[in-house]
């Protein structure tokens, strides 16, 4: 046991850390962190931008604009699978069981 | 920061409003399908009117021929449940569903050329490439499906 622990206490590792190791970690720790500082910046711009009456109103207009083609969209696709099931005898068969 | 949030949310709440109120205001029942096809194929008051009227003759035989479905396989489905083996009674209550089956499809592609005929030349084949896949896959729009077997 005594043999193990000097062992270990002389022992070094044969290869050694690149010279840029501990530089390059550090510069990847930081980018990341740009990174989300980033997002939450624009998000931040983003949310002062809407206040501003015209951004909020065309904000508004256009929200209302794809609610509403999204609602068309999905009120045609209903309305053609109702069609074809009120005309598809099997269908009828179907929903009376 | 606060005032932020809220004037966002009420413009998310404003799209989705849009969203509900459409798809609901053109939510067409089943009574309507006439007025559905005239919006969705611009169709005048006059074309809208003949299709209802096509639309309930159709709607008498569509009722025999889904009352004739259930039947045919329900007399089909106690058979199978009744045997293991092929019998002359399974052959013929096979031949009967198929029959009603053939019908079902020649009377829907009957019904929608009579419909397409009143349909406006320009819209007419939007509308047959909306009924095709029902004719030539009518079981996937939903086939009997009777329990062959309680366990």
């Amino acid at each position: 046991m005594d043999d193990l622990t000097n062992l270990l206490a002389t022992w070094e590792p044969a290869t050694s850390e690149r010279p840029a190791f501990h530089r390059n970690v550090w510069d990847r720790i930081a980018a990341q962190e740009a990174r989300r500082s980033g997002l939450l910046v624009w998000m931040d711009r983003l949310l002062t931008e809407i206040t501003r009456p015209a951004v909020a109103v065309a904000a508004f207009a256009v929200a209302i604009l794809l609610g509403s083609v999204v609602g068309e969209h999905l009120s045609m696709e209903y309305g053609t699978s109702a069609y074809l099931k009120a005309n598809n005898p099997f269908a009828q068969a179907r929903s009376s069981l | 920061m606060n005032r932020r949030l809220l004037v966002l949310a009420a413009i998310v709440a404003a799209g989705v409003a849009a969203l509900i109120l459409t798809s609901r205001v053109f939510q067409p029942s089943d009574h309507l399908s006439a007025a559905w096809l005239q919006r969705s194929f611009s169709l005048s008051a006059d074309q809208a009117l003949q299709i209802a009227a096509i639309d309930r003759q159709y709607e008498v035989t569509c009722k025999q021929l889904c009352d004739r479905i259930e039947e045919s396989d329900r007399n089909l489905a106690k058979l199978l449940a009744a045997s293991d083996h092929m019998t002359p009674e399974i052959a013929a209550a096979i031949d009967e569903s198929d029959r009603v089956r053939t019908a079902c499809r020649t009377s829907m592609i009957q019904h929608f050329y009579r419909v397409a005929e009143v349909i406006p030349a320009p819209q007419k084949k939007r509308y047959l490439d909306m009924v095709y896949p029902v004719v030539l896959h009518p079981e996937k729009m939903g086939a009997s499906q009777f329990p062959l077997r309680e366990h």
